[in-house]
C-alpha cells in the first residue's frame, strides 16, 4: 500500500478512512507505517478527519494508542448488536461486554469522535434490542451510529440456513432506531447515519457528494469528476507490485443519475441548479408530473432550491429514485 | 374412368400419439416418394410446433405411386389435423377422400377423440380399414384392441393389419388393403368443374394455394374459376401435384388431389368447404357440407411492451394470411392500451397463435382471460354478440343473456365416473347419457357451456383422472343462463382487462380467487392497494397489498456506487414490464395469472 501511496497521493487532504477490512488486527507499526507514506507525500490538513474502523475484539488500549499517535482523531467499530446470544449465532468474535469496553477503550485513549455500527434484521433480534443497542452506546457518548438492514447475500451460510430478513420487521427495526436517534439529539444526515452535530462524517459525504478521492489497497476504489476507477480484487496479485487498474469513464447521464442517487441519501438532498447543469436542460419541467405526483403523497419535500426525502420516504427511496432517473 | 380406377384418395385417422405421423412416415418411404435421405421425421407436419406438439395443423396431401398385382396405383394421402377445434377442417378433408385408414394403438385402445373422427368418416360414407399399431411394445395387446374396434365401431377387424409403424412392419398390408377397399374416385370427368377445397395455404410468389380434391371436370392453367360459396372468379395460374414436394402439372382431372394457384391474394378466399367450379361453364350445385367458419373462443391480445401494437398488427396479419379461421379487431384497453381482441376456433388454436406470436414473431405478448361469445338481449329487442366482457351491455337494459353450450363426451375407466361427475356438476353441466363401451371404459355424455369448457375443464379433468380419461366436445346451442360480469378494481379503479363474464352463482369463488391470486402478484407499492372483485356496485370480495415499507440498499460509500446504479437501473428496466392501472402498477404477469386459478 505504501508503494500505492508513493505513486499516486499528492496535494492536501482533509480526510482519511481506514477500512474495508479490520484495520485494527494489522500488526503494530502497520498503520504508523501508512500515515507516514500519508505525511510524506501529501499534506494532511490540520482538521483532517482521520478514521479508522475495528472490530471491537482487536480494538484494544494498544491499538487505540498507534492509532492516536498516528493522529486518528474517530474510531468506526463495528459493533452490529448487543445481545450476546445474536452476536454469538452470527458468528461474531465479540460479546457486548468487549464492545463497550472497545467504545472506553477508544475514549480513554483520546480518541473522542466513535462511531458505531448497528444491524437490523438479525435472526432473533427485537426492536427492544435494537432501542437498548442505541440507548447503551448513546450513554457511552458515542458521536455517530450508522445502522444497516442485514442483505442476506447468496451462497453465504445464514442464505443457505433459510434465513431471509422480513422487510416489514426490517422496517419496524429502522423506525424504532431513527425514533431513538432522534430522541437523543443525533441527525439523520443520511439514510443509514445518524450523528450529533458536529459529527457527520466527512469522508462518507465526499461518496454522497460527488466528490474526488483515492483509494488505496485491493479492491479500493476511486473518484474523480467523471471516472470511476478501482484496484484488483486479487490481493495477492496487489501485493506483487499488479494494481490491475479497471476504470469506467461515466457519460453526462451517468452523472446525473448518480447525483439524484446520491444526493437523495442526504438530508441535503439535490438541488435544481446541479440538476440542470448536468441534465444540460431545464431538469425541472422535464419531471414535473413526477414531482407534482410525489409530493402530492408527500414523499418528497420540495424548497426553492431543490428537493430532498420527506421523513417517511426515506426507506422506500430506490422505489422513488427510479422514478426520477 | 379407366384412369380413375387406379386412384385411391385416403385420409388417417387416429388419436394424438398413436402414431398416425410414423404410419405416414413409412408408407411415404415404402412407396418410394422420397429417398430415405430426404425423408425427415414426420413429414407432413411441417411447422416446429406441430412436430414438437405432435399435432396437425396445416394439411399437406402427399401423392404416391403404389404397384399392386403388375398395375400402377396413384394413392392420394390426405391428412386430417389432429384435433377437436379443427373438426370442421376434418370433415373437408374427409370429404375428399373414399377411404380412411383407422389407426388404433394396441397398447391403448379406441379414444374418444378417434372415435368422433370415425363418426365423421362414417357420415362421409368412407371405407374405414382398421390397422393395430405398436405391436412392437411388450404391452400391446391386438387382441383386444379388435375386440374393442368390433364393439365399440362396429367395424369388423379380424383382419386388420397388426403393424409397428416405428419399426416398418407390415406396413405392405396396409398398402394392399387400400388398394383392395378404398373405392376408386367415380366422378364424372366431361362434367363442368367440380374440385373441393380441404385446405388453403398462403405462398410469398403464388399467393392464397387452394388444396383441392377433383370431384367432376378438370382444372388447367389459363381456366377462369369461381368459388360457388363467395361468388369470386379468378384465372388458374398453376395446378399441381404434391409427390411431395409442389409439381406441375398440365391439368388436374376428377378423383385426382391437388393444388390449384390463381393469384388469390386473400386465404378467406379459400374457404375450406367452398367448390371451385368453371366460371365459363359452372356446375349445377357445390360440393354439399359447406359452413362458414365461426371463431368460439375469444381473448385480448396485448402487447407487452406497449409500442410493439405495431409488430403485434403485423404478426397477426402474417398468422391471418395462412390460417382464415385467425379473427382480430383492435381493442382498447384501459389497462393493456391498444391490443387487439382474437377469436378462435377452439383453446388449442388460441394457444397455438400465442405460442408462434411469441416464437416465431419475438412478442412479448400479454393475453386477457378467454371467453365466449354471448349474445345479450335488450330490453329494447336489439340482440348484440358480446365478445369482450367490457362490452356487456348494463344489466338493467339486459334482458337475458344466451351463452354457448357444448356436447361433451368424456372417455374414461370406470374408477373415475364419480369424480368426473362431480366435476362436471361444478361446471354447471347437465347429465345426458353414460355408455359402458366394455368392462373398462365408460362414455359419458354431458351438456356443458362452453365458458367453462374454455375456463380450466381440460386441466382439472387431467388432474382427477390422472389423465386417463379424454374429452371430445361440440358446439351444441345457446342457452340463457344468469350470468353477470365481475369486475375487479385496483385501488377502487375498474381494471378492464381483468373483467370476466361468468354465472351469478360462480362469481364469489372466482371473485375470491382472483383477488387472492393477484394479491400475490401484484408487489407492495409506495401506498397501500385494495384489491376488490365487485359484482355492479357490490363488492364481493377484497384483498389487500399492504404498503412498501423498505426498498433502500442500506450502505453506499465508494465501492457500491456502481453496483447500486446497476440495480436501480435493473428496478427501472422491471417498471417497463408493469402495466399502469390508475394509480397502480401491474405485473404483466398478473394479467395471465388470473387465466389457471386453483379451484378451491
Amino acid at each position: 500500500m505504501t508503494r500505492e501511496i508513493n505513486d499516486r497521493v499528492r496535494g492536501t487532504i482533509d480526510s482519511v478512512y481506514i477500512g474495508g477490512g479490520t484495520p485494527s488486527v494489522l500488526p503494530r507499526g502497520a498503520l504508523t507505517r501508512i500515515f507516514d507514506a500519508l505525511r510524506q507525500n501529501a499534506v494532511l490538513d490540520d482538521d483532517c478527519e482521520m478514521t479508522v474502523e475495528a472490530n471491537p475484539d482487536s480494538c484494544t488500549g494498544e491499538f487505540i494508542k498507534e492509532a492516536a499517535d498516528c493522529g486518528v482523531n474517530r474510531i468506526s467499530l463495528g459493533v452490529q448488536t448487543l445481545n450476546d446470544e445474536i452476536l454469538t449465532a452470527i458468528g461474531r468474535r465479540h460479546d457486548s461486554s468487549t464492545a463497550l469496553k472497545a467504545v472506553r477503550e477508544a475514549h480513554n485513549g483520546g480518541i473522542k469522535n466513535v462511531s458505531c455500527d448497528l444491524m437490523l434484521g438479525l435472526p432473533g433480534q427485537t426492536l427492544y434490542d435494537v432501542s437498548y443497542a442505541a440507548d447503551t452506546l448513546c450513554d457511552l457518548g458515542i458521536k455517530h451510529i450508522s445502522v444497516y438492514s442485514l442483505n442476506v447475500e447468496e451462497g453465504t451460510r445464514m442464505y443457505k440456513s433459510g434465513y431471509r430478513v422480513d422487510d416489514d420487521v426490517a422496517a419496524d427495526m429502522y423506525e424504532a432506531a431513527y425514533a431513538k436517534m432522534k430522541e437523543r439529539g443525533f441527525v439523520r444526515y443520511e439514510v443509514s447515519n445518524f450523528a450529533l452535530d458536529g459529527y457527520r462524517s466527512r469522508h462518507n459525504g465526499k461518496y454522497w457528494k460527488r466528490e474526488p478521492y483515492i483509494g488505496i489497497g485491493a479492491a479500493a476504489h476511486s473518484f474523480c469528476g467523471d471516472t470511476r476507477s478501482y484496484n484488483t480484487f486479487d490481493i495477492d496479485g496487489y501485493i506483487s507490485g499488479d494494481r490491475g487498474a479497471r476504470s469506467e469513464k461515466l457519460s453526462a447521464a451517468d452523472r446525473l443519475e448518480e447525483y439524484i442517487m446520491l444526493g437523495l441519501r442526504t438530508v441535503d438532498g439535490v438541488e435544481f441548479g446541479t440538476l440542470d447543469l448536468l441534465s444540460g436542460s431545464d431538469w425541472r419541467s422535464g419531471k414535473r408530473e413526477v414531482l407534482v405526483s410525489l409530493s402530492d403523497k408527500g414523499l418528497i419535500d420540495i424548497g426553492e432550491r431543490g428537493f430532498a426525502l420527506s421523513e417517511k420516504a426515506y426507506y422506500v427511496m430506490n422505489e422513488i429514485i427510479v422514478r426520477l432517473i | 374412368m379407366e384412369r380413375q380406377k387406379h386412384i385411391r384418395n385416403f385420409c388417417i385417422i387416429a388419436h394424438i400419439d398413436h402414431g398416425k405421423s410414423t404410419l405416414a412416415d413409412r408408407l411415404i418411404e415404402a412407396t418410394g416418394t422420397v429417398s430415405s435421405r430426404e425423408l425427415t421425421d414426420q413429414m407432413l407436419d411441417s411447422m416446429d410446433i406441430e412436430r414438437e406438439r405432435g399435432i396437425t395443423i396445416k394439411l399437406t396431401p402427399i401423392r404416391m405411386t403404389y404397384v399392386y398385382e403388375g398395375e400402377e396405383y396413384e394413392l392420394n394421402l390426405i391428412d386430417t389435423p389432429g384435433h377437436v377445434d379443427f373438426t370442421y377442417e376434418v370433415s373437408r378433408s374427409l370429404a375428399a377422400c373414399e377411404g380412411a385408414v383407422l389407426i388404433v394403438d394396441a397398447t391403448q385402445g379406441v379414444e374418444a377423440q378417434t372415435l368422433a373422427n370415425v363418426y365423421l368418416a362414417v357420415d362421409n360414407d368412407l371405407e374405414i380399414i382398421p390397422v393395430i399399431n405398436k405391436i412392437d411394445l411388450p404391452s400391446a395387446r391386438p387382441d383386444e384392441a379388435k375386440r374393442e374396434i368390433e364393439d365399440v365401431i362396429g367395424l369388423p377387424a379380424d383382419d386388420a393389419p397388426l403393424v409397428s409403424a416405428k419399426e416398418g412392419l407390415n406396413i405392405d398390408k396396409v398398402l394392399d388393403k387400400i388398394i383392395t377397399e378404398v373405392p376408386p374416385p367415380s366422378g364424372d370427368e366431361d362434367a363442368p368443374l367440380k374440385a373441393l377445397i380441404f385446405d388453403s395455404y398462403y405462398d410469398n410468389y403464388k399467393g392464397a394455394v387452394c388444396l383441392v380434391r377433383v370431384i367432376d371436370g378438370q382444372v388447367k392453367a389459363g381456366m377462369k374459376i369461381r368459388m360457388m360459396h363467395s361468388a369470386k372468379e379468378f384465372d388458374v395460374t398453376e395446378v399441381g401435384v404434391f409427390d411431395p414436394k409442389p409439381a406441375e402439372r398440365r391439368e388436374l382431372s376428377a378423383g385426382n388431389v391437388g393444388y390449384i394457384c390463381a393469384s388469390i391474394k386473400n386465404v378467406s378466399d379459400t374457404a375450406p368447404g367452398d367448390t371451385i367450379t368453371d366460371a365459363a361453364r359452372p356446375a349445377a350445385l357445390p360440393c354439399p357440407g359447406y359452413k362458414k367458419v365461426q371463431p368460439v373462443v375469444y381473448c385480448g391480445i396485448f402487447s407487452t411492451d406497449g409500442s410493439k401494437y405495431n409488430d403485434l398488427k403485423d404478426a397477426l396479419e402474417k398468422l391471418k394470411l395462412n390460417d382464415a379461421a385467425l379473427f382480430f379487431e383492435p381493442e382498447v384497453s384501459v389497462a393493456l392500451g391498444f391490443g387487439f381482441r382474437c377469436g378462435f376456433l377452439g383453446l388449442l388454436h388460441m394457444e397455438i397463435i400465442q405460442e408462434r406470436l411469441e416464437r416465431e414473431f419475438n412478442l412479448d405478448i400479454i393475453t386477457t382471460a378467454p371467453g365466449v361469445n354471448y349474445m345479450v338481449y335488450k330490453t329494447d329487442g336489439e340482440m348484440v354478440t358480446v365478445t369482450n366482457p367490457s362490452n356487456l351491455p348494463n344489466p338493467s337494459e339486459t334482458e337475458r343473456i344466451e351463452e354457448p353450450y357444448v356436447k361433451a363426451m368424456i372417455f374414461t375407466p370406470p374408477e373415475y365416473i364419480g369424480s368426473i361427475m362431480e366435476l362436471c356438476q361444478e361446471k354447471r353441466g347437465t347429465y345426458v347419457d353414460m355408455v359402458y363401451m366394455d368392462k373398462t371404459r365408460v362414455r359419458l355424455e354431458y351438456e356443458i357451456p362452453l365458458n367453462e369448457i374454455v375456463y380450466d375443464f381440460f386441466d382439472s379433468l387431467k388432474s382427477r383422472t390422472r389423465g386417463y380419461a379424454s374429452l371430445d366436445y361440440e358446439l351444441k346451442g345457446y342457452k340463457a343462463e344468469d350470468l353477470v360480469k365481475l369486475d375487479i378494481l385496483l385501488n377502487n379503479e375498474v381494471c378492464d382487462a381483468l373483467s370476466i363474464i361468468v354465472h351469478r352463482d360462480k362469481a364469489y369463488a372466482r371473485g375470491r380467487s382472483i383477488a387472492e391470486k393477484l394479491k400475490e402478484v401484484i408487489p407492495r407499492q409506495l401506498f397501500e392497494i385494495p384489491i376488490q372483485a365487485s359484482i355492479g356496485n357490490k363488492v364481493i370480495a377484497r384483498e389487500t397489498v399492504k404498503a412498501m415499507r423498505k426498498d433502500v440498499l442500506a450502505k453506499c460509500y465508494g465501492g457500491d456506487i456502481s453496483r447500486k446504479k446497476k440495480l436501480l437501473e435493473k428496478q427501472k428496466e422491471g417498471k417497463k414490464r408493469m402495466r399502469q392501472v390508475g394509480s397502480v402498477e401491474v405485473p404483466s404477469e398478473a394479467f395471465m395469472s388470473v387465466l389457471k386459478l386453483d379451484d378451491k
